[in-house]
């Protein structure tokens, strides 16, 4: 289901080759459950591509989605090369090195937050300021959070066969 | 993890913070804690994200269909889960009452060995499963939950995951710091869904 949906209002150049998605589409309980607390999922998935880079996030976004659901399917991207080698990347030479900083972070953060060390965080500020690496920490929450709770409501959704 | 952990990212300079919107503001108000101040200056570098998180937080606090012992296991294995050293030294507090007793809340980290109730540990499986791999949710947790929750207690489960794993950055840069090392803390929320970390619990 990656790649669907509404686009944000994040469409500056800088937004570089990816461009961020909010699943609009999976996350409809929600909105249909608790509109106003999905309006602001919404408005903070916006505000998370603006405080960070949003080709980095993207990265990020498409490294956590396949952690949290290994199944899902890869979306397109207009890097091509990028999107394939997410799953490897550590192996892969297409990355730039702040984009190998910000794809082993996303990936503890993922995996288990507690052991995200000192490295990690020393890794992005050796090549991002501070006021950045704070910006795409607090990011990567955000599509963390948006990829979990898509690919828990997909779940949901194909056991529950109605609602109540 | 340290109790003494050194924060991970400078902090902007400076003692004063500046331009806090109306939400951190009264947030400064209400948890003038050391913890919370080192949250507040590193929110300056993104105040925009900063406050849409808050304003998420407390929408999902405001809402009203889950009984608030759930909640408060389901906060407090996030907490144990992502090993927040904040998180885990606070305990809901309503009306001058804990909303758990401590040996309930003790039974957070083994629930599944314990004697909680099966609602209240499906409950737990589903935060659970939210912070691992939801995409191996299977066929027979779908089932637990659709039984023993409404669509709209679900919502307001996931919702609740959400904020209270709003943890997960502060884990990471090392701003988890508990309001007092040496004790547990009382956490409420006002009206607006907005945390209020008070008194030091005995």
């Amino acid at each position: 289901m990656k790649g669907e949906d509404v686009r944000t209002s994040q469409s500056s150049p800088a937004a570089g080759e990816f461009q961020a998605a909010f699943p609009a589409a999976s996350l409809e309980m929600i909105r249909h459950q608790a509109p106003e607390a999905y309006e602001h999922l919404r408005h903070t998935y916006a505000e998370a591509y603006r405080a960070a880079d949003p080709t980095l996030l993207e990265l990020a976004r498409l490294r956590i989605g396949l952690i949290v659901d290994p199944d899902a399917p890869l979306g397109p991207g207009s890097n091509e090369a990028k999107v394939r080698a997410i799953e490897d990347w550590a192996n892969s030479d297409v990355y730039s090195p702040v984009e190998r900083a910000c794809l082993a972070f996303a990936e503890q953060f993922a995996f288990y937050v507690s052991d995200v060390n000192d490295e990690l965080i020393e890794d992005l500020l050796a090549l991002l300021p501070p006021d950045e690496v704070y910006g795409l920490v607090n990011a990567i929450y955000v599509v963390d959070t948006v990829e979990r709770l898509r690919a828990t409501l997909a779940r949901l959704s194909d056991g529950r066969g109605g609602s109540r | 993890m340290s109790q003494s952990q050194k924060i991970r990212l400078p902090l902007p300079e400076g003692d004063a913070v500046p331009a806090l919107s109306g939400r951190m503001a009264r947030a400064s108000e209400q948890t003038p804690d050391p913890s919370s101040r080192a949250q507040r200056r590193a929110a300056e570098y993104r105040p925009d994200l900063a406050t849409a998180m808050g304003e998420l937080h407390a929408a999902a606090v405001r809402l009203g269909e889950l009984d608030p012992q759930t909640s408060e296991l389901v906060r407090l294995r996030c907490a144990t889960w992502h090993n927040c050293r904040v998180c885990k030294s606070l305990r809901h507090v309503t009306g001058g009452k804990r909303v758990l007793d401590e040996s309930t809340a003790a039974k957070v980290a083994a629930y599944e060995d314990s004697d909680l109730d099966d609602h209240e540990k499906v409950a737990l499986r589903l935060a659970d499963a939210y912070m691992t791999v939801p995409g191996r949710i299977d066929e027979e947790l779908s089932a637990q939950i659709s039984q023993e929750f409404t669509d709209g207690e679900v919502a307001e489960m996931l919702l609740d995951i959400i904020a209270w794993t709003q943890q997960k950055p502060l884990v990471a840069l090392a701003l988890d710091i508990p309001p007092d090392p040496a004790a547990l803390t009382s956490l409420d929320f006002d009206e607006r869904g907005e945390p209020i970390i008070g008194a030091t619990l005995s």
